[in-house]
């Protein structure tokens, strides 16, 4: 079975039950999980992990009057116990030199899947333009 | 006795305090605002309601709501750090750019 590397917008879905794309997202990781694959993250996304999520709550609470601050806090609660079953994918020296890319983000996530054997892992992500 | 509490997104309850002698499993009737009832026949409601989600990507789902209910309920953490904060209005102008370039974030 194929291993799946997420995207910080999978994470988010699943993490916050963003509508309505948390049904896919997550079915796309337990079929994974299922087939024996392996789920990963990568370790240079965890500030965009991070925040994203925190601004995911933070919208969804607005009328609980959640401030940013509580829902960081939160985003961190949520995503350590996301990452208990994740394999972390190690940002290497490689991928850091990726400024003059239009997206230096999506050229590290490129750059990371090569560490891998050819067809052995697949980007799960909800950008297009990935 | 009235108890203060909410719908989540699932349609389950969530109560802000556990009444006390509360027996699990004792059958509760909920009064629901007319006023915060959306008039709503959406493709996306529809398709949620009518999905049947895997036990694997339920219990997924469910325990990361637990952790994020839980959590905000329980924290007190009222500032950013100065490093946090700059760190939020980065990201709010990332956002921004991102939408801009129609990418979902």
């Amino acid at each position: 079975m194929r291993d799946l590397l997420l995207d910080v917008n999978i994470v988010v879905d699943v993490c916050s039950a963003r509508r309505p794309w948390y049904i896919d997202s997550s079915e796309a990781m337990a079929r994974c999980l299922d087939n024996g694959g392996r789920v990963w993250l990568y370790s240079g996304s965890v500030q965009t992990y991070e925040y994203s999520l925190a601004k995911e709550i933070f919208r969804e609470n607005q009328e609980k009057k959640v401030s940013f601050a509580n829902s960081l806090a939160a985003a961190r609660d949520v995503l350590a116990v996301f990452c208990n079953d994740k394999n972390w994918l190690a940002a290497l020296a490689g991928e850091g030199a990726v400024f003059e890319y239009d997206d230096p983000e999506d050229e590290q996530l490129v750059r990371a899947l090569d560490t891998f054997p050819h067809g052995s892992i697949k980007l799960l992500t909800r950008d297009k333009g990935r | 006795m009235r108890v203060q509490g909410y719908l989540d997104k699932f349609g389950r309850i969530m109560l802000s305090r556990i009444p006390p002698g509360f027996k699990e499993g004792t059958t509760v009737w909920v009064e629901i605002p007319d006023d915060v009832l959306r008039q709503t026949n959406s493709n996306t409601e529809d398709t949620e309601q009518n999905t049947v989600l895997s036990p694997r990507a339920q219990k997924i789902l469910d325990q990361l709501q637990e952790v994020l209910e839980r959590s905000l309920q329980g924290i007190s953490k009222t500032e950013l750090t100065e490093k946090e904060q700059e760190r939020w209005e980065a990201f709010e102008l990332r956002s921004k750019l991102r939408e801009e370039q129609g990418r979902p974030e």
